[in-house]
């Protein structure tokens, strides 16, 4: 069997229009895939409401992709996703519930995403009716929840007849399951990926026997040659719709006038300096893997991404790409007009954890210095 | 960027998944005293690493 605990499609709240078209695809390839693995059922997080509820449901429906959640739910209270659903696995079935926090800042993201269409109700009346429901239908009952880690044993303590609850939202994972008052498992896999659980239990011996592992997703395991053939067929697709028919194999930034130029009339030394750090090159990395046109990626290896006068995905402005002196420094226009501070001056390591997120450079606070180094072009 | 940090490695996933729920030799599928639960959180839209 298996489950994901939601928050599978958009990495952020609020889809520009211009990079809706390629949030969709991208959507629609992620179902696709989590389709062809063969997921049992996913739960629905906030983010996932970004592209909108009937989108969201109208990709359920066309994937076939089991998308639950028992506590998001209409101006009437009713809920807008199946709640559960039912599997049959050796021999038993298991109801699996798909739960949101209501707690946090959680609520107000799912009515500000899907302005107002949708509401969170209380998470632990909607677990407790779905499982007196399920009574009698199935042997076993999993929570699929999304929510603050510490909420899971909320659900585990007040709601009775859960087995298991596995947990996301947030970066917490579980590296062995957390037994609740002898009567449930808690397990969560952590954030982006990195991290697949295992946990089986044997029915022969019952809860007692239970076996859990975390398998993190590096190289050691190999490709899946249909699922490689699948993105590779989806980043073909996005060069297509954004190369405006540009060659294959061709990186087009190879020739451009970057705007950092323009600060080189006064500081032509921090230029040459910035000339021979990562991201001097950093469009290059997404170019070498094809990448070059997702705006996921794009977000970081470009200027000023989908802002005033920065890089955009309509008209894929060479000169703006790369981590150039306005990524750090902010917009530049002023500055360049009539000399006035551009509005960072001296960027702290915040503004490089925008990017350089712990999940990237784990150690990027505590090795500050060495990371500033590398980039020093005073 | 260390590759070590790269983040969402969703068709290395699929091979692990797949070899878990379909393994060639139908072992799990047929293997009627176990139930396995395999689960991923919070995938946030990534298909590869960016670079």
């Amino acid at each position: 069997m298996i489950v994901d605990s939601g928050d599978l499609l958009n990495e952020d709240e609020v889809i520009p229009a211009t990079i809706e078209q390629s949030a969709r695809m991208k959507a629609e390839h992620m179902m696709e895939l989590q389709k062809v693995i063969g997921f049992d059922a996913v739960n629905v997080g906030e983010f996932d409401l970004a592209l909108g509820i009937g989108y969201l449901k109208e990709l359920a429906q066309k994937t076939e992709v089991p998308l639950i959640s028992a506590n998001i739910v209409d101006a009437g209270g009713a809920a807008i996703f199946p709640r559960y659903v039912i599997r049959n696995v050796a021999g038993k079935n298991v109801g699996i519930i798909g739960l949101i926090g209501d707690t946090g800042d959680i609520p107000n993201k799912v009515k500000e995403i899907t302005n107002g269409e949708a509401s969170v109700s209380d998470v632990v009346a909607a677990a407790t009716s779905a499982v007196e429901e399920l009574k009698g239908k199935v042997d076993y009952i999993i929570a699929l929840t999304h929510q603050q880690a510490n909420r899971d044993y909320v659900i585990a303590r007040r709601v009775n007849g859960i087995d298991l609850v596995v947990g996301g939202h947030d970066k917490q994972r579980t590296e062995s399951p957390i037994g609740v008052d002898d009567k449930s498992f808690i397990v969560r896999a952590g954030e982006k990926g990195q991290y697949l659980g295992m946990f089986e239990v044997d029915l022969g011996a019952g809860k007692s026997s239970v076996t859990h592992e975390l398998v993190p997703l590096g190289d050691s395991i190999a490709d899946d040659a249909k699922i490689k053939a699948m993105i590779s067929a989806y980043n073909d697709k996005v060069f297509e719709m954004y190369s405006g028919g540009g060659e294959t194999g061709v990186n087009p930034a190879s020739n451009a006038v970057l705007q950092n130029e323009k600060c080189g009339t006064c500081h032509a030394n921090h230029l040459a300096k910035w000339k021979a750090t990562d991201h001097a090159k950093a469009y290059n990395t997404l170019f070498d893997k094809a990448k070059n046109y997702d705006p996921t990626c794009l977000a970081c290896h470009t200027v000023r991404f989908e802002q005033p006068g920065g890089f955009n995905m309509k008209e894929q402005p060479m000169s703006l790409v790369h981590v150039q002196c306005e990524s750090c420094h902010g917009d530049a226009k002023d500055h360049l007009a009539s000399l006035k501070p551009v509005p960072t001056p001296r960027p702290t390591i915040d503004v490089c954890a925008k990017c350089h997120t712990s999940d990237r450079n784990p150690n990027l606070v505590k090795d500050a210095k060495i990371f500033m180094d590398k980039i020093k072009h005073q | 960027m260390k590759k070590t940090s790269i983040f969402m490695l969703l068709f290395l996933g699929a091979a692990l998944l797949a070899s878990l729920a379909v393994s060639p030799d139908g072992s799990r599928a047929a293997d009627s005293s176990k139930i396995t639960i395999v689960y991923s959180g919070n995938l946030l839209g990534y298909t590869e690493p960016c670079g």
